[in-house]
């Protein structure tokens, strides 16, 4: 298995650069090599369930090279980027025909995903860097895809913001080589967990909440999200709010505060990490009552269910772990499902304005249902995969004496329902206006992608079955954050 | 209203100088490239530099004759099989040695291959000069192809619609 | 001392970030504060009286390690002018698609998002 991981990078990187080689008169294979290339990568990360090891790339040794590194945060991410991956592909089938080049968006987005699988299988923190960047210049271009007024300036919005936090990613990863001398994250949590803090290390720290909390659109770095997500082609909005601050946000924050600064060495960073997020998932949640745009109300709700993650890692216990992992897992899918399901409307409609929409539940039943299930899951309703783990939230604040957080956290997801439930009444069950008379249903590729994204949903929920308080992907997962000082070298990973 | 037929490019001064100087740039690039082992930057400034010969081309001469010594499509075909040939050269060391990116041209092989060295590294700089000088003038000729014309006894630079 | 220096190039980049109405000014800001970061971690990597990291005629390695700067960061900061650079490029095309539909490089002008 060790042998494969390279590929997880060179596969998509490789598919980027020999599409727009293919000639134009073949329309449908930039398409076709597209979604081989998405299954193939979705059927890999599946394989790489209950795997472990480490690949030192070019053959150097333990403490020379870059090495990958596979555990079960990393199985976790990799299952979550290349599925959504695969549905986003097939979305775009269809709906990408009414932009300009299909060819290069294709090679853009397959530069997106090579990024992602970078982040998250790297054990290095420059590859980090370098992953994010492509990350970021790739979701850039893709925000900017359409070329009208508001997508350019949203795009220059967050291409402006996102440089300001990589450079002070950049910053805090030239302290931190500075002080330790090394690049390789198990060498660095060694060296951190033998040596201590001191005020260059902690400076680094704070540089690095800021950056990847502006990469995680955490309040008050959030300014760029409701401008950027709504603005984008509806897969890569879906794959931006679903995946991509996930990754280049939560995952490296929870890498670097429980893998490398661990725990007990720094105190206050928990308190920090759970203020950001009850804030962000408070405001966040209110916000995105007053919004008139489909998908900016979606951008808001992210917001704060990013904050609920936040939240649930801030807490520190394994339950609360857990929940936030869990979380992850379940935003992912549901919030791409309502993304798509915005994309759909957009595609028939034409406008994403809820005050322009209105009984397309006539028109168009099955995206109706599929925002229906998107909804009931994003606002916590049993027995879909959004109530479990926003139980094992509130069920772990309780448990480590914050009841009144649990208190806001059912609050929130009140108030989440309350934004989800305008957006279904404008959309689809009042009287039609103008615009919504002539939509027609979504093509089929379209809503084979919006199906597989829903059935995900029931699947995941029935995760919890596997135990409550170990969940079949999480534990793992929770696993690998625990205990990961002490396993520089060798292929051991935890206790 | 514009007079580009007679007057493309630059005047004749600078298009002498530069018809002499783009030789010498191409062939400082590519020094910086073959010894990238021991110059810093390696691959990426010789890549740079050969670019911009190009570009001191283009802009001397015109956009059309520029288009006709390397089109847009062509620079990005060239950027695509650089970087297919760079991860093609890593496959070589998944395929030998089943290890990801490990260099196998050694002093072992011989025959052609004996002739770069102790390592594969020459390869990998002369596939990513291909890649970075391809990608600079893929983006020159999108974003700033300039036609400089003279109107009304005054020089104006007016810039091409994309067609 | 000199890192100091350095952080005041950041500073003054992060200024002409936040303060310049000129997209332009903007993204030559962004670039101001590149140049900062890469001049400091070139500087994490040196030690006073030491060679370059190559190896000439008649050093061995491991002479060659207890005399040179640190050529890591150097690598690093290739790396990442090489990022910056693709960063910019894009950065300058999306400028330049402003200006072909807003008419003007004023930012004041481009607040269409709102909420």
């Amino acid at each position: 298995m060790n042998n494969v991981l390279p590929f997880f990078i060179a596969i998509p990187l490789a598919a980027a650069f020999f599409i727009p080689m293919v000639s134009v008169a073949l329309k449908w294979a930039p398409d076709l090599l597209a979604n081989v290339v998405m299954a193939v990568l979705a059927a890999m990360a599946f394989l790489t369930i209950g795997q472990a090891g480490i690949y030192h790339l070019g053959g150097w040794g333990a403490h020379l090279g870059i090495d990958l590194r596979l555990d079960g945060l990393t199985t976790l991410m990799l299952i979550v980027i290349d599925s959504i991956g695969l549905a986003m592909a097939i979305f775009s089938v269809q709906y990408m025909t009414r932009y300009t080049s299909k060819l290069r968006y294709y090679s853009i987005f397959l530069c997106l995903i090579a990024g992602l699988n970078g982040i998250v299988l790297t054990g290095d923190l420059f590859s980090i860097y370098i992953f994010m960047e492509i990350v970021a210049i790739s979701s850039y271009a893709l925000v900017a895809f359409g070329c009208e007024h508001d997508e350019l300036e949203a795009a220059f919005k967050y291409a402006v913001l996102g440089t300001v936090a990589s450079a002070f990613i950049l910053i805090g990863i030239a302290l931190l080589y500075a002080m330790l001398g090394t690049l390789n994250l198990a060498d660095m949590a060694v060296q951190l967990a033998a040596g201590g803090m001191n005020r260059p290390l902690t400076a680094a720290l704070g540089l690095f909440l800021c950056g990847f909390g502006l990469k995680a659109a955490l309040i008050p770095f959030h300014a760029w999200l409701p401008d950027a997500h709504p603005s984008a082609p509806a897969p890569v909005s879906a794959l931006l709010s679903g995946v991509v601050i996930k990754t280049a946000g939560i995952y490296v924050l929870s890498r670097l505060v429980f893998n490398v600064f661990s725990v007990q060495l720094v105190p206050g960073l928990l308190s920090i990490l759970l203020l950001l997020g009850v804030v962000s998932m408070i405001v966040g949640g209110l916000l995105a009552i007053g919004q008139w745009d489909m998908k900016r109300l979606l951008a808001y709700s992210s917001i704060s269910q990013i904050g609920y993650i936040v939240m649930g890692l801030g807490l520190g216990t394994p339950l609360g772990l857990t929940g936030a992992l869990f979380h992850m897992l379940n935003h992912s899918v549901f919030k791409s499902l309502l993304f798509l399901n915005a994309g759909a409307v957009e595609y028939a409609t034409g406008s994403r304005d809820l005050r322009h929409l209105g009984g397309l539940s006539r028109r168009m039943p099955f995206t109706a249902n599929m925002t229906l299930l998107g909804s009931m899951a994003i606002s916590g309703i049993p027995p879909l995969n959004g109530f479990w783990s926003k139980l094992i939230i509130v069920l772990a604040c309780i448990e480590s004496g914050r009841p009144w957080l649990a208190l806001a956290a059912v609050a929130m997801s009140l108030v989440t329902l309350v934004a989800v439930l305008k957006m279904q009444k404008n959309a689809f069950y009042d009287e039609a206006k103008p615009a919504a008379a002539r939509a027609t249903e979504v093509p089929r590729l379209m809503r084979l992608a919006m199906l597989l994204l829903a059935v995900f949903c029931f699947v995941l929920a029935l995760l919890v079955l596997t135990g409550f308080r170990s969940p079949y992907l999480i534990a793992p997962a929770v696993h690998a954050l625990g205990a990961w000082a002490g396993t520089a070298v060798g292929g051991g990973l935890g206790i | 209203m514009m007079d580009s037929a007679k007057r493309e490019g630059m005047d004749l001064v600078a298009k002498s100088v530069s018809g002499w100087l783009k030789g010498f740039i191409f062939l400082f690039g590519v020094y910086l490239v073959l010894h990238s082992h021991e110059t810093p930057g390696g691959g990426f400034a010789g890549g740079i530099i050969i670019a911009c010969a190009f570009i001191l081309f283009t802009l001397a001469e015109g956009q059309r004759a520029g288009m006709k010594l390397l089109s847009k499509n062509a620079a990005a075909k060239l950027a695509g099989a650089g970087a297919l040939i760079f991860l093609l050269l890593a496959m070589v060391g998944t395929w030998r040695e089943d290890v990801f990116l490990k260099d196998v041209l050694g002093a072992d092989h011989a025959g052609i291959l004996a002739c770069f060295g102790e390592n594969a590294a020459p390869i990998y700089d002369l596939a990513l000069a291909l890649v970075v000088s391809m990608l600079i003038y893929v983006v020159f000729s999108i974003t700033a192809a300039v036609h400089v014309t003279v109107k009304d006894g005054k020089r104006r630079m007016m810039r091409q619609r994309r067609a | 001392m000199v890192y100091a220096l350095c952080l005041v190039l950041i500073a003054i980049g992060l200024y002409g970030v936040v303060v310049k109405k000129n997209v332009v000014k903007i993204v030559i800001s962004l670039a101001i504060v590149e140049y900062g970061i890469n001049v400091l971690l070139v500087l994490i990597g040196y030690r006073s009286g030491g060679c370059a990291p190559i190896l000439k005629q008649g050093m061995t390695a491991a002479n060659l390690a207890a005399h040179s700067v640190d050529p890591l960061p150097q690598t690093l900061v290739l790396t990442a002018i090489m990022i910056n650079l693709g960063m910019l490029i894009l950065l300058v095309a999306i400028c330049i698609r402003l200006y072909e539909r807003y008419g003007t490089f004023d930012i004041t002008g481009m607040r269409r998002l709102k909420g």
